[in-house]
């Protein structure tokens, strides 16, 4: 990989239209959407929706089957089991929890 | 006798100083290394100290707040979650001669954390990869309303960012430049993967990466 780094497949979200990437010591180049930095040729793959987690206000950050993270990160870079123990699926969720049916919503 | 500490990096840099030595000098400075004792840095007074997952809670406290400029902790690699939280990042000496904590095989996986909170307003980040040339790995951490960043390296090589969930950082900070999802700060915070990670609303300029100084070229594939 060289010197240089590898930042794709993540899920970048606000619902405060705050910038989603940022270069230079004061900013001074800002990527206000994903689009924009995609059009740099940055970040292809990732991905900017609200994954919709179970429960933020009880800091229950799990997600259900049909969020928008499920099965799209890359399993290049995925690790074995989820921060629950669970195994990750062949085709992997981006964040610490693969999708989870014991979950309320 | 004189010794001269090494500058960065690792326990090689050290025997590759001191292979200028005769091979008597090179076991002396060895067990001194493995005792602490004080060594001299070009002029500013120097100790060596280990930490390791076996070292005595109260002792490994006591060593990080005697830590002082020109110092350097090796954090030996394995697991340190009986020991607690060890505050690190206060730790910086002055520029000249800053601390140096080397630590190997590193390895952040599965907490949560949440609520960092630094007086000052410029710190307070969830995890902080702080002089790690070893590739520290970063996986599958829940990161909730930090002061300052979720995630910030700092003159660390190959870090490992996956499988993140780092929501609202920068709750009540007061930077623009901080609280971002995952900061890159120095262009030789090189060869990281940042992958798979899920980042909402972050607060100081909103979900963010950040490479300061360096072309966002360097951020291609």
């Amino acid at each position: 990989m060289s010197q240089q780094r590898y930042v794709d497949h993540n899920l970048i979200y606000s619902d405060q239209n705050a910038p989603v990437a940022a270069n230079g010591t004061r900013k001074e180049q800002i990527f206000r959407t994903l689009e924009d930095w995609q059009q740099a040729g940055l970040a292809v793959h990732s991905r900017a929706v609200d994954p919709q987690f179970a429960n933020v206000e009880q800091q229950n950050f799990h997600i259900h089957r049909q969020s928008a993270a499920v099965g799209w990160a890359s399993p290049h870079y995925a690790t074995a089991y989820d921060k629950d123990g669970v195994v990750r699926a062949a085709t992997p969720s981006v964040g610490a929890y693969e999708p989870s049916d014991v979950v309320a919503f | 006798m004189v010794f001269r500490c090494i500058g960065h990096s690792s326990h090689i840099c050290i025997l590759e100083e001191v292979c200028m030595y005769s091979r008597t000098r090179v076991r002396a400075l060895f067990i001194c290394l493995l005792l602490g004792i004080h060594l001299w840095n070009g002029g500013a007074h120097a100790a060596t100290y280990n930490i390791s997952p076996q070292t005595e809670k109260k002792q490994a406290a006591l060593i990080i707040k005697e830590l002082s400029s020109g110092d350097i902790l090796f954090v030996g690699g394995g697991d340190y979650r009986d020991l607690g939280i060890i505050r690190l990042y206060h730790k910086r000496g002055t520029e000249k001669h800053p601390i140096q904590i080397i630590a190997e095989n590193t390895q952040i996986i599965g907490n949560n954390i949440s609520y960092h909170y630094d007086m000052t307003g410029r710190d307070g980040n969830g995890v902080i990869i702080d002089y790690t040339a070893g590739g520290a790995i970063v996986a599958n951490n829940v990161i909730y309303r930090v002061m300052g960043s979720g995630v910030t390296s700092t003159h660390s090589m190959s870090a490992y960012i996956v499988h993140n969930t780092i929501v609202e950082s920068g709750y009540h900070g007061i930077s623009r430049l901080n609280g971002v999802g995952i900061r890159m700060s120095q262009p030789d915070d090189t060869a990281a993967v940042i992958a798979n990670n899920i980042l909402v609303n972050n607060q100081a300029g909103g979900d963010l990466f950040q490479w300061e100084h360096v072309s966002t070229a360097l951020c291609r594939p």
